[in-house]
């Protein structure tokens, strides 16, 4: 093994996620190189100093979990379970939704109510120029449907 | 046996009773697993109330699933993939919202002088503020690789990656504490 390939392995080999062949190999890598010894030696110190954390005060959840589970289910429990800002988010979202949703909405009908309007001014337009009694041969004229 | 093998037996006994809607056993099951989950929890969120919710969550999403466990992975593995989940959310909003890390608060340790009683509480935590400067995934998988000494395959269950995966975020997370901790090693 390579000074290169024994970098790549040697958090496995710390964490003891190693084959007993792989573990061989590293072994013998470091039983001859200062330099990976001294990175392994590091990396063990660092490790060794993660675990002088002092440990964590937990508290007892038990009741609390079980309150919690005999709650009821279904829409009100779902958003008396939500926290505040959860609610916040939740109701800014919908907000957003609708304005988007209400802006399309209501932006597709002017359009379409302007496009009628220009509509009907041509049809007026060109039945204009029919003679009276021509209009519904004009029409299929236009739209290329006489017999 | 080994006491591993035994944990993981009754644990999937105790998921099988809560999974029929035994609620003793479900007792049992939090009272088994509310330390590891909360202390993982408050290493990701590092706020105690925050913390609580969420380990709280875990357990009532554990609770109504459990009828639906499929042991491809250990109850252990199991539970963690929940509480992981939930914990990785809130770390991931706490940092888009910039917040500060807060204190973990720790547990009065053996009687000692005042003095080295200070100097421990300070180390632990500077300790405590480089790993909360790791994004949430290294960190999730230090806390899992370093305090639950959970091997590689079952950190990769948890966090939904691969093997390599895990040990490429412990290569990065070991570079980065390393140069956060120089000074104390």
């Amino acid at each position: 093994m390579k000074c290169k390939e024994s970098r790549k392995v040697l958090s496995r080999y710390l964490d003891h996620e190693l084959s007993s062949t792989e573990t061989s190999s590293i072994e013998e890598h470091l039983a001859g190189c200062l330099e990976c010894r001294t990175e392994l030696e590091t990396q063990q110190r660092l490790w060794a100093l993660l675990g002088s954390v002092e440990p964590i005060r937990a508290p007892n959840l038990t009741a609390a979990v079980e309150a919690r589970l005999s709650e009821p289910r279904g829409w009100l429990s779902f958003l008396a379970g939500l926290r505040l800002r959860s609610f916040a988010y939740a109701t800014a979202t919908v907000a957003l939704v609708g304005l988007f949703v209400g802006t399309g909405v209501w932006a597709g009908t002017a359009r379409h109510g302007s496009d009628a309007r220009e509509h009907d001014r041509t049809f007026a337009e060109l039945l204009s120029d029919v003679p009276p009694g021509m209009e519904v041969v004009a029409v299929l004229d236009q739209i290329g449907e006489r017999p | 046996m080994t006491e591993r093998t035994t944990t993981a037996e009754e644990d999937l006994d105790i998921i099988r009773r809560v999974g029929a809607g035994d609620h003793g056993a479900f007792r049992e099951l939090v009272e088994r697993y509310q330390r590891p989950l909360y202390t993982f929890v408050l290493r990701m969120v590092r706020r105690p109330p925050v913390a609580e919710e969420l380990v709280q969550e875990a357990f009532v999403r554990a609770f109504r699933a459990a009828p639906r466990y499929k042991p491809t992975a250990s109850v252990s593995t199991w539970l963690f993939h929940i509480a992981a989940r939930l914990a990785m959310n809130e770390a991931a909003l706490a940092h888009h919202r910039r917040e500060v890390p807060g204190e973990i608060p720790d547990a009065p340790g053996a009687a000692r002088g005042p003095l080295e009683e200070l100097e421990r509480k300070e180390l632990s935590q500077t300790i405590e503020a480089a790993l909360s400067q790791l994004p949430p995934q290294q960190r999730a998988a230090v806390v899992l690789a370093r305090f639950e000494d959970m091997p590689y395959r079952e950190i990769g269950k948890v966090l939904e990656v691969s093997e390599g995966a895990v040990d490429s975020l412990l290569q990065r997370a070991r570079q980065t504490l390393a140069r956060i901790l120089r000074p104390l090693q």
